[in-house]
């Protein structure tokens, strides 16, 4: 779950502009979504080999050369299907909360 | 004071405590070897090992000269251990011997049966018993060996199966399970410092008195097994040619003597049919059986190199057990299909051989042509090689055929004249 939801976010940050695998852990922190930072590491050689993304080595000013990676047009159409999976998933859960509010006590179960 | 040495992380260079670099050294071979169990390990391994640079390249930026064991236990800490990166730990990704993933919430988790690679004699297979199950892996080795030699050797077998079929610890994670120790971040840092520290003062165990002597008496069966299990893959592969062979010459020879045996009046071209029924399984049976049992370890022996070579992920506990009970399987299919058939194949309900024809004619040139019968008289030996039937030679003689001859010549005539008149 927590896995698909790190996917989802990171085609997301693509979206916009190439970026380096700092910066996205950047972000994916700043949003608190990431635990251990060695988790995306996994993740974009995944998506890497679905072919949701590409990636170019691109010189640093220090050290070695970095790999900035790219929404690929699959990726894109994939984020295509996961923003209405998403909005759908979202909506869903609102409705159950809204539900909830009447039975205050199953609340916590659902955190 | 700490000795500093220097590396090089993709062409820059980082002063680093000497105890800070075993930490980071054993924390990357863990990762690696993790990683080398999924596709594209490698890749991983190497981005995290880029991370760890710009890390190390961000505390140069702040000033920091010698990057100390502290430092490094932070971003152990900061990227997490590669379970916690491979994401879910119920992914199941890994399996140990002897049962699924212990639960990790609440009380003790399950120990894990492993080899321990830092304590061998031989596999290391005891030690995993002596981890397991509690004791010292001396009176577990001992044992053994006093079984080994009770049993002719046979206890032998049983270790190396268990050698086979047990994942040897190699990762740190791996030694917690081992030891039936939670696997924490914390727990796992302990452990990686220990060893590192271990590592530097002494060998993990120290070995005196019979342990010493229990240590080269394995080193030395340990070669001999090596031998023996080199021997035993050359001789599958040189089984495997002949067994190729002996197919081929045996698919030329059904053809061949299939057709002799048409020539014979025998209207089947294959042997097969000939075993009697219910056995002909056995033919096929012993082809497949062999094949297997020569193909099944050379599989083995190259999946294992390519492992070691990280081509491949390992395979699981249950592949192996499946290719070893499947290896032996063959064997018993071999002797059972082997058996029946040499029981049967002389059954084969051959024709009965015509051919007394072939002997005779041999018989006539090696015992009834004496020297002195050669001075037979020419006009019969041709007229016998005319007729093809050598029975025939005395009955021929020169009036009769010039009867004959003189008789067709007549008719010939006779058919001649007719023509003419006719005309």
């Amino acid at each position: 779950m927590r896995k698909g939801m790190l996917e989802y976010c990171i085609l997301l940050l693509l979206r916009a502009e190439a970026s380096y695998a700092n910066d996205i852990i950047e972000k994916l922190k700043e949003a608190q979504l990431l635990v251990v930072e060695g988790t995306i590491y996994p993740l974009l050689t995944r998506l890497k080999n679905e072919g949701l993304l590409a990636y170019n080595w691109i010189e640093s000013p220090r050290g070695a050369p970095r790999k900035y990676y790219t929404l690929t047009p699959k990726g894109s159409e994939w984020l295509v299907g996961l923003n209405a999976a998403w909005s759908e998933l979202s909506n869903t859960v609102a409705r159950l909360k809204d539900l909830k509010v009447t039975i205050p006590e199953n609340e916590n179960i659902n955190l | 004071m700490k000795k500093n040495i220097t590396i090089n992380l993709y062409g820059s260079l980082y002063a680093i405590d000497e105890d800070a670099y075993e930490l980071l050294k054993r924390y990357e071979d863990n990762l690696r070897a993790y990683f080398s169990r999924q596709a594209d390990g490698q890749e991983i391994a190497d981005d995290i090992e880029r991370r760890v640079a710009d890390l190390f390249e961000e505390l140069k930026a702040q000033g920091v000269e010698a990057i100390t064991i502290e430092h490094v236990q932070d971003i152990i800490t900061r990227l997490g251990k590669p379970e916690e990166m491979a994401g879910e730990a119920e992914d199941g990704a890994q399996e140990a011997f002897g049962g699924g993933e212990a639960a990790e919430g609440g009380g003790q988790p399950k120990k894990k049966f492993f080899r321990d690679p830092n304590d061998k004699m031989l596999g290391g297979v005891m030690s995993g018993f002596a981890h397991y199950f509690g004791g010292d892996p001396l009176v577990w080795r001992l044992l053994v060996v006093g079984l080994c030699l009770l049993s002719f050797g046979t206890t032998l077998l049983v270790y190396v199966v268990l050698w086979l079929l047990m994942p040897e610890a190699r990762t740190a994670e791996d030694r917690l399970r081992m030891n039936g120790q939670r696997v924490t971040p914390e727990n796992l840092a302990q452990t990686v410092v220990d060893e590192s520290n271990a590592q530097g003062a002494q060998p993990a165990v120290e070995r005196g008195g019979v342990n010493r002597l229990l240590s080269i008496c394995m080193g030395i069966l340990k070669v001999i097994l090596y031998i023996i299990g080199a021997f035993f893959i050359l001789g599958f592969a040189l089984a495997l040619l002949v067994t190729l062979g002996v197919a081929c010459f045996g698919l030329a020879g059904f053809i061949v003597g299939g057709h002799a045996l048409w020539n014979f009046g025998y209207d089947s071209t294959d042997l097969v049919q000939a075993l009697p029924a219910g056995t002909q399984w056995a033919f096929w049976g012993l082809i497949l059986a062999v094949v297997l049992v020569c193909v099944v370890p050379i599989y083995c022996f190259v999946h294992h190199l390519l492992h070691e070579t990280h081509k491949v992920q390992p395979m699981s506990a249950a592949q192996r057990a499946l290719w070893i009970v499947l290896w032996f399987l063959a064997i018993a299919g071999t002797i059972v299909a082997g058996t029946v058939l040499a029981r049967n194949i002389d059954k084969i309900p051959f024709p009965p051989r015509a051919p007394e024809v072939e002997e005779v004619e041999w018989a006539t040139d090696d015992e009834e042509m004496p020297a002195d019968t050669c001075l037979f008289d020419i006009d019969s030996i041709d007229a016998a090689a005319a007729a093809d039937v050598p029975d025939k030679v005395p009955s021929v003689n020169e009036e009769e055929l010039k009867k004959v001859v003189t008789e067709s010549v007549r008719k010939m005539v006779d058919v001649v004249i007719d023509q003419m008149e006719k005309e």
